[in-house]
């Protein structure tokens, strides 16, 4: 689905990433691991199309991607249910919203506008447009971050049904999870 | 499903109607500045007449500065950007959007605003109607100055986007003056065909380069 060759990038002319070369094929799971600073997040952003003044290629057969980043594209001043729907990622239907708000324990939030949650909720937020969506390829930055016990397991089955469907799924974490197919340090 | 662009425009309008200070802010900052100038220059009918529209081209252009960082600068810092950049979509049409919606909430009720107030400053009917014109042809300008000035300041203040701003839109305002002052000559045509020009290049090449302004950001 995904090859890197030789891909090499970066930043104020401080080396990031170099000589990077690996293959993600289709219904796989890949956790990359590395240090804070070695260049997981832009890693994924270079595989997002958010970057692009790297060297080397990435060969991608699918351009249907979600991604999810650091900073999670949540409208403060929205409610919970108009962040869900008006994101161009959304795309299922509105009926399973309110089955998948309920899942999330978020359903008595639904009207409440973003700045009102903690960071823990926005996250689920967030994380109920990964629930929701139907795409060949996720890329995931640290999803398990601000998450409780129950919120980690919710994901983990979320990227599960993802893989059974046939996506593929990339994912930074600092923490070890069993549902990766490999791991890609970095 | 909705289209992407189509929410881009739902988004941003919900946006700004949820977060008044982004529409009444300039609406607020344009009434007391219209409100200022007869007090200081006095109630004489000619002088007010004269300056008049001078006075309201300058205030909407003020009053727009305050706007022109909600463009891009909010999608930024909470990764809305990372979204849409990752999306592979039309990142021209998603720009022009996001500017429309800025001028639709910020210039528009301006606009409207600006053709009760000119008869407060004794400006004739014929005039406030060329000036209500020359409004709608260069207020997309400053709204596209406003958004180019937005993208080459995404990390820093407003301060530095208003400074690059206002000579960039010298041009408009003095087109739009001078065509209201021409309201009764033939010379009045050659402004405003000036004017839309202006508009009508303005619209690929400041929305290319807030683009191109934005992905300076990504490198």
């Amino acid at each position: 689905m995904i090859k890197v060759e030789n891909l090499s990038y970066s930043f104020n002319d401080f080396p990031l990433l170099e000589n990077l070369n690996f293959e993600v094929n289709t219904s796989e799971i890949i956790h990359l691991k590395g240090q804070n600073g070695s260049g997981k997040s832009t890693l994924l952003k270079i595989l997002s199309g958010i970057l692009n003044n790297f060297q080397g290629k990435v060969l991608s057969t699918t351009k249907n991607v979600f991604f999810l980043g650091h900073n999670l594209g949540l409208k403060d001043s929205l409610s919970v249910k108009d962040n869900l729907l008006l994101d161009y990622r959304f795309n299922s239907e509105v009926n399973s919203l309110s089955e998948a708000l309920t899942l999330f324990e978020l359903n008595s939030l639904k009207e409440t506008k973003l700045f009102n949650l903690s960071q823990g909720q926005r996250k689920k937020v967030s994380l109920v447009q990964l629930f929701l969506s139907k795409y060949d390829l996720f890329l995931l930055d640290e999803p398990f971050a601000n998450l409780d016990k129950k919120g980690i397991e919710l994901i983990e089955n979320t990227i599960r049904s993802h893989q059974n469907r046939g996506a593929s799924i990339i994912f930074t974490s600092h923490e070890d999870h069993n549902i990766s197919s490999r791991e890609l340090a970095l | 499903m909705k289209n992407f662009y189509y929410k881009t425009f739902q988004r941003d309008s919900k946006v700004y109607l949820s977060r008044s200070s982004s529409f009444l802010g300039p609406i607020v900052f344009f009434l007391i500045t219209i409100t200022l100038y007869p007090l200081a220059f006095g109630s004489d009918e000619e002088k007010l007449a004269e300056l008049a529209s001078g006075i309201i081209w300058i205030s909407i252009l003020l009053a727009n500065l305050l706007s022109h960082q909600f463009i891009f600068n909010e999608d930024y810092k909470d990764g809305s950007l990372d979204l849409v950049l990752a999306s592979g979509k039309s990142l021209f049409i998603w720009a022009s959007i996001k500017i429309f919606v800025n001028w639709y909430f910020s210039s528009l009720p301006l606009i409207f605003l600006s053709l009760l107030t000119s008869f407060m400053l004794y400006l004739p009917f014929d005039a406030a109607l060329i000036l209500a014109l020359t409004l709608f042809l260069g207020t997309p300008i400053l709204s596209m100055f406003g958004a180019l000035a937005g993208a080459l300041t995404l990390e820093r203040g407003n301060i530095v986007g208003s400074s690059i701003v206002i000579p960039m839109c010298l041009p408009a305002l003095i087109l739009g003056i001078l065509a209201i002052q021409s309201y009764k000559n033939e010379e009045l045509f050659f402004y405003i065909f000036l004017l839309a020009a202006f508009l009508f290049f303005s619209i690929p090449i400041l929305i290319a380069s807030c683009l191109g302004a934005i992905r300076l950001h990504f490198e």
